[in-house]
């Protein structure tokens, strides 16, 4: 036992009537900053007072200068909340991020959009002159080239003179098989690499890997920290298809996102991705931070089978962290479906730290009769006492369950208590893609999820230190 | 205090190998009893929490501050007086978890408030001169522009617009027939 001494305050005699935030050292106001929104940072906190002021600029290091990236995109790129075929009033937008990000050593706060009509406009920017304008005509800081996804109908030559140059080479790269053809069939030049991008996205890879991909001996991207694979087909080899982009050694990978395209995997006879998450871990050591957003039935967490479950091989050099999963069809019986899932997922990854589930379709007709029922209909709940598995007969329960009856809310907290992750992020979207007179009007989804939210935080925080203990979870609404 | 509890925090775990074990009490002079008790108490409810890894700092870009569960914000709701003692000896102790906690609250605070709702809120003295202020005002001008729908920014965006054409004389003309166009 350690026994606290505690002390009178120091400051007691000389402490004002209120403590002012100027009582926090400089070194920690980077922490106050880093969740700020930048129009808060610039507008606000900067005009406090010199002390701040001088603060801010020390934040933007190495010169005060807040960084912006430029997009290039086409003109009917979606920007939120623009609709894909908006019309774009006017060419160039500043758009700030929701958090100060970092790139290339300095910190963002927004994207400038280039709007452009043809390919060819886009190749043709001078980017070192565009830099220099943005830097003499305000205090920001051009930090480079965000994303370009106009580059596939370059010349070769255009194309590697981008992907090198230190000012024109995006940050993040958008690729696609036709664009990796061109830059593979360069003459002269069989191991052409680009080891300074850092986040590529391979669209369209249904198809699979392409042969000249699969035939190289070095990555194109060799240094790649981040990758998404964007329609992959469900019988694809993940990890071989990283391997044809980064190369063989993927150590600097750590960050993986599947976007999945297809239907039924049944009907070619493949299991569920789901069965395949060790293989892609053991593929990728280096791997932290893992997404699969994919058609609901490659992840039929209703018809796991734990037989089929295995755990990584040992080959892994770090434990995965995080696992995204975007899932739908919890089925029936929801109990069963989310036990089940939370015993695979802790054979499967019984270090992970962060587990995030985006439920998709909650409030739509793909999961009837469930989350259809309003909240007013809803029986009282019980005490927390009475909630407990003991006093709860399951066989018995007639009701029909909803986000917020009480045989939900002891499913999702028994998963929370028995799935690995310390923390579990809940993401419930309450689109609106299918409101009819019999479901939960759109105006009350978010309000439904916040209160399940709420009472599921509190079903696990009293279950105090027994099952699950320490376990956090947070509920959000995806709009 | 168990050890268990006590081991939250980073300074009280080194010292307590650097003691070894002892029935000797720890002082802690930056802290008061009223604070300690305080962070005690979320030691103790956070006692079973993997311990923060040096990597998990790396990833600016994945920093929240709406993910505060309903313990931590509960635990959070005190005086702005508490709030920056409990982020002193958060810092003091090295109990990053809290220290987070601490700065997530300020910064929810702080969010969408005017520079004088601040000033008030967290009693700061505004030692700007006008004509520093003014200054101030119209480096910011590029942010503070009236933005539409889709964070339209218009000052910047003209005189980029225009730079663009300039130094390229291959699109210029046909941005001048879309925005006529527009």
């Amino acid at each position: 036992m350690i026994t606290p001494l505690t002390t009178q305050p120091l400051q007691s005699r000389s402490k004002p009537r209120h403590l002012s935030l100027d009582v926090l050292p400089a070194e920690l106001i980077p922490s106050i900053l880093t969740h700020l929104p930048p129009r808060d940072i610039l507008l606000s906190f900067t005009v406090l007072s010199r002390r701040y002021k001088q603060l801010v600029a020390d934040f933007f290091r190495p010169d005060g200068r807040p960084g912006i990236l430029v997009d290039v995109r086409n003109q009917l790129t979606p920007l939120p909340p623009v609709s894909p075929y908006a019309r774009i009033k006017r060419p160039i937008r500043l758009r700030f991020t929701s958090t100060v990000t970092i790139a290339r050593g300095r910190r963002i706060v927004g994207t400038l959009d280039i709007f452009v009509r043809t390919a060819s406009m886009a190749w043709g920017l001078d980017m070192a002159s565009l830099a220099a304008q943005i830097e003499s005509t305000s205090p920001l800081a051009f930090a480079g080239l965000g994303a370009m996804p106009l580059l596939r109908s370059a010349p070769p030559h255009v194309l590697v003179s981008w992907l090198s140059d230190p000012i024109s080479r995006p940050v993040e790269l958008k690729v696609t098989a036709d664009m990796t053809s061109v830059l593979c069939s360069i003459p002269n030049q069989p191991s052409l690499s680009f080891p300074t991008i850092e986040s590529v996205t391979y669209d369209g890879a249904i198809k699979g890997v392409p042969q000249h991909l699969r035939d190289r001996t070095t990555g194109l991207f060799p240094s790649c920290k981040h990758i998404t694979l964007g329609r992959v087909s469900c019988s694809e080899d993940i990890p071989n298809m990283v391997h044809s982009l980064v190369g063989k050694n993927t150590s600097s990978l750590t960050d993986l996102t599947v976007s999945g395209t297809g239907t039924s995997t049944e009907e070619d006879g493949l299991d569920p991705l789901f069965y395949e998450l060790p293989h892609i871990v053991s593929g990728l050591p280096s791997l932290r931070s893992l997404t699969l957003f994919a058609p609901m039935d490659w992840i039929r967490v209703a018809n796991i089978e734990e037989s089929k479950i295995r755990a990584p091989d040992d080959g892994s050099v770090q434990p995965l962290r995080d696992l995204h999963l975007r899932t739908s069809g919890l089925a029936k019986n929801p109990s069963a479906s989310l036990g089940v899932l939370a015993r695979s997922l802790s054979v499967m990854f019984p270090r992970l730290k962060i587990l995030t589930m985006t439920l998709d379709d909650v409030f739509t007709d793909r999961w009837p009769p469930y989350f259809n029922i309003g909240i007013h209909t809803m029986p009282k709940l019980r005490t927390r006492d009475q909630l407990s598995h003991k006093r709860l007969d399951h066989s018995t329960d007639t009701h029909i369950p909803s986000l917020l009856n009480e045989h939900i809310l002891l499913s999702f907290a028994d998963f929370v208590s028995t799935q690995p992750a310390h923390k579990v992020r809940l993401t419930i979207s309450t689109l609106a893609e299918s409101e009819s007179p019999n479901h939960v009007k759109v105006s009350e989804r978010a309000s439904i999820v916040k209160k399940f939210g709420r009472m599921l935080c509190r079903m696990i925080a009293g279950r105090g230190r027994g099952r699950g203990r320490g376990k956090r979870v947070v509920v959000a609404v995806d709009r | 205090v168990d050890k268990e509890v006590a081991d939250r925090s980073v300074l009280l775990k080194n010292m307590l190998e650097d003691v070894g074990e002892s029935d000797k009490p720890i002082p802690l002079p930056n802290v008061t009893g009223k604070v300690l008790k305080k962070v005690i108490t979320y030691c103790e409810h956070h006692r079973n929490d993997p311990l923060p890894q040096p990597d998990d700092d790396l990833d600016d870009t994945k920093r929240r501050s709406d993910d505060i569960d309903d313990w931590d914000a509960d635990f959070i709701k005190v005086d702005n007086d508490q709030l920056f003692e409990l982020i002193l000896a958060a810092n003091y102790m090295d109990i990053k978890p809290l220290l987070d906690l601490g700065c997530k609250t300020v910064a929810n605070m702080i969010k969408g408030k005017t520079p004088e709702q601040i000033r008030e809120m967290f009693n700061i003295e505004n030692d700007f001169t006008p004509e520093e202020e003014e200054q101030i005002r119209k480096e910011n001008e590029y942010v503070s522009l009236p933005l539409d729908d889709s964070m339209m920014l218009g000052g910047i965006a003209c005189l980029l617009y225009y730079s663009l054409c300039i130094a390229n004389q291959s699109g210029c003309q046909h941005y001048h027939r879309w925005a006529s166009e527009s």
